[in-house]
């Protein structure tokens, strides 16, 4: 009895969080616009900044649309945790007889379907502005919607490190960059030899097992992080 | 076998050519390399210097409150 | 009782005054091992036939490339440590062992680049051990920040071993991803050291150059911690009457004192 009890209370809890998070975030929508909002701009920019020419853009579209996607989910990381923090509801969840790590993987879905999602989505948009290759357009998606999601892992941990701190930006980016790189370097490299006719199984594999490691590894370690943020 | 390399110093110096490099990178090492052990050997005794500073002051502060007690 | 020397082990006290004794002996050891190393390598190694005069700088830099990597894992074992089992020692080792591997790293990239304008015609080469070199000095620096900003000493203590940890699960991601990267990019140039097989005049200058570093890396970090120990411990007994006792010795030696 108490085993299938508690089960449910974990599910609920889970499900729970995710709609708290979702309305919360659906009641201040120009929060999730902003990370779209700098990906079209710095995208759109580019070719003004760079040569307009079809060639030189097919070249450095798949790098610079991943570059773009992991700079727009970067501005959104301070975001992840930062409400909870101030309003004290992160003292409730970590008090609360729901594992940490659910909390946290609940928060890190809400935060990838509105943020990464989104990005992977729009992104063949952008692609046909940079004059992307035919080839390149359904591994772009999925490595995106991939890699995304790794992002919101690895900077889930980030979030929870430096929510306790007043200027979090510098220490967050400096702490996450280097942990990004893997997954810009594959996910990039995975749309570029689509690209050039190799295909995308061998990419995609990639990043798909980096996916099943972050989710192991990255809420346990959010988890901890939240921790020692929320009572020091 | 071990020997000395070069012929005199001023070939050592030169380093067939490469001397800027090798011996840049020799003085880089060198500067670092110092920096890590001096610095926490300077640091540390000025913590200590601190440390009794601070001992000082409140010694004289207790004497101070046993002599002007009544 | 088999855990006691364990538990002696996380004292600052017990590592503080066992160090002082070593340090007596160990640091001119290390300044002689470093001269010689360096030295043989320098000036009684055999010319290399490829690059000259100039492939000498691997006595310098390829040790300090082993430590900084080395270091980055010397400084999550001690996080771990200090995690698992709540002991101070190790997450001063940890502290201190950040600005070492950031210092080691900034050589070897200096090193590394100054070698590379002889050999690759330019200082800096999007090579794979380049840019892994480069996210290494980013991760220390993750470190290092992160130890600075964060409010409260202990907490700063786990947050960095729990970003340490997860640095260390990535470090072999990243290396591997840079390698594949670069070879996706670029065609093999030259390789530094070519073949496997290297003439024992030059391979026992190289082993002993690793060997100088280890020692010096040991006694930074010792040196480091020692210090992290001062400050830290600045209210309990034994170290006020360790300053004490460094006055009443009078000024006339302070350097030996502070070893």
């Amino acid at each position: 009895m108490p085993n299938t009890d508690n089960r449910y209370q974990i599910g609920a809890g889970f499900k729970a969080v995710i709609r708290r998070d979702l309305t919360s975030l659906w009641r201040n929508r120009s929060d999730i616009a902003s990370p779209l909002v700098f990906f079209l701009i710095s995208i759109t920019l580019l070719p003004l900044g760079v040569d307009p020419s079809d060639k030189l853009l097919a070249t450095i579209a798949p790098g610079m649309i991943w570059i773009m996607a992991l700079l727009a989910t970067l501005l959104s990381l301070d975001t992840l945790f930062r409400q909870d923090y101030d309003d004290g509801s992160l003292t409730q969840f970590i008090l609360s007889p729901q594992p940490l790590y659910l909390t946290v993987l609940a928060k890190v879905i809400v935060h990838w379907l509105t943020t990464g999602l989104p990005l992977a989505l729009i992104a063949p948009v952008l692609g046909v502005m940079l004059s992307l290759p035919s080839g390149g357009y359904w591994p772009l998606v999925l490595s995106l919607t991939i890699g995304t999601a790794i992002m919101s892992l690895i900077g889930a941990m980030g979030a929870a490190l430096t929510v306790c701190l007043r200027s979090s930006a510098l220490v967050l980016t400096l702490i996450i960059m280097p942990l990004y790189l893997p997954v810009l370097i594959i996910g990039a490299n995975t749309v570029s030899s689509a690209v050039a006719g190799f295909g995308a199984t061998q990419g995609l594999a990639l990043l798909g097992a980096a996916l099943a490691l972050a989710l192991l590894v990255m809420p346990l370690a959010a988890a901890g992080a939240l921790r020692i943020s929320s009572n020091h | 076998m071990i020997e000395f390399r070069f012929s005199s110093l001023t070939e050592f110096l030169q380093m067939g050519g490469h001397g800027i490099y090798v011996w840049s990178c020799a003085a880089i090492a060198l500067v670092i390399l110092t920096v890590l052990l001096v610095y926490p050997i300077i640091t540390a005794r000025s913590q200590l210097v601190r440390i009794q500073r601070q001992q000082a002051m409140q010694q004289e502060r207790h004497q101070h409150a046993r002599s002007s007690g009544p | 009782m088999a855990w006691q020397w364990f538990h002696r082990l996380g004292s600052p006290r017990w590592f503080y005054e066992k160090t002082s004794r070593w340090l007596v002996w160990f640091a001119p050891l290390t300044i002689l091992l470093m001269l010689l190393g360096i030295g043989w390598g320098l000036g009684f190694a055999p010319i290399d036939s490829k690059q000259g005069d100039s492939y000498r700088i691997i006595f310098i830099h390829m040790p300090a490339a082993a430590l900084a990597l080395a270091g980055y894992y010397i400084m999550a074992i001690a996080g771990a440590v200090g995690l698992i089992w709540k002991m101070k020692l190790p997450f001063m080792v940890m502290k201190s062992a950040a600005p070492i591997g950031a210092a080691l790293t900034i050589l070897t990239l200096a090193t590394g680049s100054l070698w590379g304008h002889p050999t690759w015609g330019t200082f800096w080469e999007w090579d794979a051990r380049n840019i892994f070199m480069l996210v290494l000095l980013f991760l220390y620096a993750g470190i290092v920040v992160l130890a600075e900003v964060y409010p409260s000493r202990d907490a700063a203590d786990k947050a960095c071993a729990i970003l340490a940890l997860v640095g260390t699960i990535n470090v072999p991601i990243i290396y591997k991803s840079v390698d594949w990267w670069y070879s996706l990019h670029q065609p093999a140039s030259i390789k530094l050291t070519g073949g496997s097989s290297i003439h024992w005049s030059m391979l026992y200058p190289l082993l002993l150059c690793i060997l100088a570093y280890y020692c010096f890396y040991t006694l930074a970090l010792i040196l480091y911690t020692r210090r992290e120990i001062l400050v830290r411990e600045a209210r309990t007994t034994w170290v006020v009457q360790l300053a004490q006792a460094r006055l009443a010795r009078g000024k006339g030696r302070p350097a030996e004192d502070a070893l």
